[in-house]
């Protein structure tokens, strides 16, 4: 489904990716973890076509992103870090908005939006304002925006950031639902999440691939894994 | 295309949400009508002397000459103060707040972003100028009747110099985050393009011919007098484009941190 092939990105002189490869297949639920700047940000808006790669190519289902940009954009569903959303808007005008820029045809909108909005939890707040609603329901409406359109690909940057134990767990459950016949790229902070939700983990570092790992294979805890390979004592990239 | 109408409707109904919109709209009609009284008034006054007066019999006194063209360039005057304001927030705030991530990763083109952002804030413009022919209406009933074919030239006119306020305003909104001075920069920018023509007098004929071409208030005098002459209509369209070309460029380098 997605295929990172010696990707690179520079800003300026700062090298945030450097030859990156590997490849994610249909279906697949990986965690993407790093420390703060290792550029799993920079790598997410990679694969959702936000900017292109200084150099290599990313392909989605053997398509490049830059070519064919709206036929492949329609197939990934985007929670960006920090869950940007206009919070001057009712979370239902938000929602129908999103369905229009995805060009949702305007018959099928409201069902659509419906079915989303129940999947996520968020029809009890659909007239209340974005700017006013607790994290945890502005965090379900971000991933309710990335859902909506029924994308096969759902890129998720630090889902539970922010929340509290009972939303994170909540928040854990829901893309849990989400993952029958999707393929999922989640980054976070929390180890645990990755090992109960993913059945894969790549570890990024200073812009390098430093793992790439099945979880069913790895004997050790994830905890001593991820901190042998951020202070650089292996490498465990299998393929 | 029905994407940048979403996009441009969304933008003029958060507008139409907030009160600082009311706001502009009244000290726009506000001084509007102050600038339409006191040109019509003083109008009065001198067509009253001339027809008392014998010896300036000679002179043919009009009222699309004598106020309308004066009144829409007094608007124009005050849209330049008015329209860097509306569009300081247009792409600063998506950038700010970290939607314009959503809108690059949706199914949609920077074209369609940069039209719907334009369009909106051109209807903001339409709804602020609009009401003031109301003012002709009032007039009619106190006698002075105006050429229905020089109000409609004229304030095409104002909306095409307000097209390309908005146009400038869009690229300084795409260029700098902080509001107020996307603001600042943009009136003056706006100042320069709108009396570079009365420094055509003060240099050599050839600099003189460049910056009178580079007027915006050069091109927009004929058409508030109910004029339309090609070449001032290519000026806004080229204004126009340029700018808007400008903002998509500057989406397209996506270079900011965040
Ligand atoms: N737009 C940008 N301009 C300059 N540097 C950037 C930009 N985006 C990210 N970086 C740099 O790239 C590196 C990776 O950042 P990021 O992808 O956000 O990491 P992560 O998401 O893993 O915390 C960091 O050093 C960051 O400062
Ligand atoms: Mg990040």
């Amino acid at each position: 489904m997605i295929s990172v092939q010696n990707v690179s990105k520079f800003f300026g002189p700062i090298k945030a990716l450097q030859n990156i490869t590997f490849e994610i297949k249909r279906g697949e639920v990986v965690g993407f973890l790093g420390p703060n700047g290792a550029g799993k940000t920079t790598m997410m808006r990679l694969i959702t076509g936000f900017f292109p790669p200084s150099e290599g190519q990313v392909l989605i289902d053997g398509k490049d992103l830059c070519k064919s940009k709206s036929e492949i954009r329609r197939k990934i569903g985007y929670l960006p870090e920090n869950n940007p959303l206009y919070r001057d808007m009712t979370a239902k005008d938000f929602l129908s908005y999103v369905a229009q820029l995805k060009g949702i045809s305007f018959r099928t909108q409201k069902t659509a939006i419906q079915k989303t909005a129940e999947q996520c939890g968020v029809e009890s707040v659909f007239n209340r304002l974005v700017g006013k609603l607790s994290k945890g329901y502005q965090q379900r409406l971000g991933l309710a925006q990335a859902l909506l359109g029924d994308p096969e690909l759902l890129i998720l940057d630090e889902p539970t950031n922010g929340l509290d134990p009972k939303q994170i767990v909540e928040m854990r459950n829901l893309i849990q639902l989400l993952r029958h016949e999707r393929t999922i790229l989640l980054s976070t902070h929390i180890l645990s999440e990755v090992q109960m939700t993913c059945e894969r983990v790549l570890i990024l570092n200073e812009g390098k691939m430093a793992a790439d790992l099945e979880l069913k294979s790895i004997e050790a805890s994830l905890e001593d894994i991820f901190l042998k390979v951020v202070n650089k004592e292996v490498e465990l990239c299998q393929k | 295309m029905s994407k940048v109408i979403a996009i441009a409707a969304r933008d003029l109904k958060s507008w139409l949400h907030s009160f600082s919109f009311y706001l502009l709209a009244v000290f726009f009609l506000g001084v509007a009508g102050y600038f339409f009284w006191s040109g019509l008034s003083y109008f009065s006054l001198v067509s009253y002397q001339v027809a008392t007066n014998p010896k300036l019999q000679v002179v043919s006194l009009n009222l699309t000459e004598g106020v309308l063209s004066s009144f829409l360039a007094s608007l124009a005057a005050v849209l330049l103060l008015l329209i860097p304001v509306l569009t300081m927030r247009s792409l600063a705030e998506e950038k700010s707040q970290g939607t314009l991530e959503l809108l690059f990763t949706y199914p949609i083109s920077d074209v369609q972003i940069v039209i719907g952002k334009f369009l909106s804030l051109l209807a903001l413009v339409f709804l602020l100028v609009s009401p003031t022919i109301a003012y002709f209406f009032l007039a009619r009933a106190v006698g002075a009747k105006f050429e229905t074919v020089s109000l409609l030239t004229g304030y095409g006119g104002l909306l095409l110099v307000g097209a390309s306020f908005v146009a400038l305003g869009l690229l300084m909104s795409s260029l700098v985050e902080r509001q107020a001075v996307s603001a600042g920069i943009g009136f003056a920018i706006l100042l320069f393009f709108w009396i570079v023509g009365w420094m055509a007098e003060w240099t050599s004929p050839t600099l003189g011919i460049v910056f009178k071409e580079m007027s915006l208030v050069e091109h927009f005098r004929d058409l508030g007098r109910g004029i339309v002459d090609t070449k001032d209509l290519a000026f806004f369209i080229l204004f126009i484009s340029f700018f808007l070309f400008a903002t998509l460029s500057t989406l397209e380098i996506r270079t900011w941190k965040k």
